[in-house]
């Protein structure tokens, strides 16, 4: 997984899957990168070919820290699998989720 | 604890005892997906299983009981030809299996596991023993879908049975989960294949409103094209705006369906969202909620439902969402269905109006040609496509002079077909004309421009007069290929067309020009998919490969029957291919030996 800062979005990308082992790390990690200007957090999911429950429960959580900071988190491309199990809980209507 | 067996027959089974560890159990999950795969499940139900799995095999890791981390968890699958069953057994207190699963709420970070594992499974038991549980899941097999192709009758044909297939296998799901909705779809049953889903929407939505405890309901379509939604079915006491454009870009101030359908996902709504309440102009109160759900089929937007309530705070709950889904889901195939019905009855329509145009076409051309004496006439057609626009005829006068006539209307199938009949019927109208070919094109040139001008066609006609007895020839032409006239030394001499097509402008002159017919006359009259025939490299035939020809059966004295079959043949070895060939006409006369 790797993080980038760009103005006032931080991206996070190259995470094969993100389940319980490390959705804990996912979420701390991301939020010690957050810059106090941050206002959009985009996680690409283009690569992450597996997500479960926790890895939802991480997303939830860096939401709640986004929307305390009057931002949002944005999926971007995500796989199948991984639009599936958005769908299949109703995150989808949570999350934007930017395909390009 | 006694705990069934699984239940397939003729299963295999694979066992795995792994450590309390998330890293195990998923390492465990990723070689039961594998197990998976070589007993040929399709994509989407190895990713549900490993998802299952994981979420099982992760509460089993997270909830054990702190004596019992050093058991392992046993993860066993069984796969049958119809089913798999999974078992997982824990060393955890055990909990209550929650009927049924609720969503949590949007915000909660925890408790989506078990959802999941419902969602995703057919049948889910739960035993509980003082020592060790054991979580028993089952799924059937999906049956997998083909891909869908182009637009040809026999696509359209698949596609239809696919998505019959489809709703079948939809059909049988959904009433099997929802014991409520299974009255809706027997009632769709029995109606299937009489009238039209759109009317039958609406019974089918009035239905769902009570399952759902909804109050109002709108479904919009979005038609062949695409480009608007249409209200075709809504509750009684609402008036909901009948049309919408659909035109991108989304803003939060569009109705909710409208943006559903750009957006591809459900738009949710109450009383203070800015499209509040989707356009429909007499909620029943103030307040209320509710959300727009697009329907798609293979990516294609067949339409939105929309499904209300008049209380603000009482939302839809999950499952109740997942009826309306799945609902409007299958709502969408079955009006899918119908259109794909209507597209193939369309195409059996054009086939049939091609069949009719070519019977047509072929009902113009002489059902026998005159015997003028000293001469024979001979004729060909062939059409490169089921209609072409190519045209002969022959009349005869009682005097024994004839009028050779030969046209090719420029255009195919039905409109080519129609010209092709106002033609013949003129020519016969004016024969009186026929021994000034000249006048005659005028003639035709003035009554038919204005006709052929609205319809972008042009049509090139040559008529030659043929007088036996004075061995004369008389020609016009109307931007046709030149009239081929040979000699019994094999001498040839083209006659050009001195007139433009006919249908290019209202007053034209067609000049005539006025020819003996030498001895062993040969009279060839074609038109321009002769000299265009091509061979395999793409090369012409041409008019000096025809005028060579021509001069030889002039010279060897071939009767016109016989003269026609040699340029068949000869186009025939030239590597005629009939595939790329545009329509070709012949039209002989040639002097008996």
């Amino acid at each position: 997984m790797n993080l980038h800062s760009e103005g006032n979005t931080l991206v996070i990308r190259g995470l094969t899957e993100l389940n319980a082992i490390n959705a804990a790390g996912f979420r701390d990690e991301t939020r010690a990168a957050l810059h106090a200007r941050t206002t959009t957090l985009d996680v690409d999911l283009s690569q992450t070919r597996f997500v479960d429950s926790s890895g939802l429960g991480a997303l939830i959580a860096l939401q709640k820290t986004m929307t305390t900071r009057g931002g949002a988190v944005r999926i971007l491309n995500p796989t199948p699998g991984a639009q599936q199990i958005l769908e299949l809980t109703r995150l989808h209507r949570v999350f934007e989720i930017v395909k390009t | 604890m006694v705990v069934p067996a699984c239940r397939s027959t003729a299963a295999q089974t694979l066992w795995l005892d792994t450590p309390c560890d998330l890293g195990a159990v998923r390492d465990a999950c990723r070689r039961l997906r594998e197990f998976l795969g070589q007993a040929h499940l399709a994509g989407a139900e190895l990713d549900a299983w490993e998802l299952v799995l994981v979420e099982a095999g992760n509460n089993a890791v997270k909830y054990a009981r702190e004596a019992d981390r050093h058991r392992p968890i046993r993860l066993a699958v069984s796969v049958s030809n119809d089913a798999v069953e999974a078992h997982v057994t824990d060393h955890t207190a055990g909990f209550d299996f929650p009927v049924p699963v609720e969503l949590p709420p949007p915000d909660r970070e925890t408790g989506r596991g078990l959802f999941l594992i419902r969602s995703l499974t057919d049948e889910v038991r739960y035993f509980r023993d003082d020592d060790e549980n054991c979580l028993i899941l089952r799924r059937r097999r999906r049956l997998p879908v083909a891909e869908t192709g182009g637009e040809t009758l026999v696509n359209l044909k698949t596609r239809l049975d696919e998505t019959q297939h489809t709703l079948d296998l939809m059909t049988e799901e959904l009433a099997s989960a929802y014991e409520s909705l299974s009255a809706v779809f027997r009632f769709s049953t029995e109606l299937s294949g009489q009238g039209k889903p759109e009317t039958l929407a609406r019974q089918w939505l009035e239905t769902l409103l009570p399952i759902v405890q909804a109050d109002w309901f709108v479904l919009r379509l979005a038609g062949h094209d695409g480009r608007a939604l249409r209200v075709v079915a809504c509750s009684d006491d609402i008036h909901p705006a009948p049309v919408y454009p659909l035109e991108p870009p989304d803003h939060p101030g569009l109705p909710a369906s409208v943006r559903a359908a750009l957006l591809r996902k459900d738009v949710w709504f109450d009383q203070t969202s800015p499209g509040w309440p989707d356009g429909v102009a007499v909620p029943r109160g103030p307040t209320g909620c509710g959300f727009s759900h697009p329907m798609m089929v293979n990516e294609r937007l067949v339409g939105v439902l929309t499904m209300g309530r008049s209380l603000a705070e009482a939302a839809f709950q999950a499952q109740q969402v997942n009826v309306i889904e799945t609902f409007a889901d299958f709502l969408g195939l079955q009006i899918c269905n119908a259109w794909f019905q209507e597209e193939q009855l369309r195409s059996h329509l054009v086939t049939r109006e091609l069949e009719i145009a070519a019977n047509l076409q072929h009902s113009l051309l002489p059902a026998r040609l005159p015997e003028p004496a000293g001469f024979r006439l001979a004729s060909h057609i062939h059409s490169a496509r089921q209609v072409g626009g190519d045209y002969y005829d022959v009349l005869a006068d009682a005097g024994g002079a004839l009028l050779l006539v030969i046209a090719d209307v420029m255009g195919k199938g039905m409109p080519a077909a129609l010209f092709a009949t106002i033609f013949r019927t003129l020519v016969h109208a004016r024969r009186d004309l026929a021994a000034a070919p000249g006048r005659f094109l005028s003639w035709l040139n003035s009554s038919l421009t204005a006709d052929l001008a609205n319809a972008e066609m042009f049509v090139t006609a040559q008529l030659a007069f043929v007088d036996i007895a004075a061995r004369r020839l008389c020609v016009a032409g109307a931007g046709h290929p030149p009239l081929l006239l040979a000699d019994a030394t094999g001498a040839v001499r083209a006659v050009e067309s001195a007139g433009p097509p006919l249908g290019i402008g209202a007053e034209m002159h067609y000049p005539e020009e006025s020819l003996l017919l030498p001895a062993g006359a040969h009279v060839l009259l074609y038109t321009d998919g002769v000299t265009e025939a091509r061979d395999a490299t793409g090369a012409f035939f041409g008019f000096e490969a025809l005028k060579q020809e021509l001069a030889r059966t002039a010279r060897e004295r071939l009767s016109a029957p016989a003269t026609r079959d040699r340029l068949i043949a000869r186009l025939a070895a030239f590597g005629n291919d009939t595939a790329r060939a545009d329509d070709q006409a012949l039209l002989l006369l040639a002097e008996e030996p």
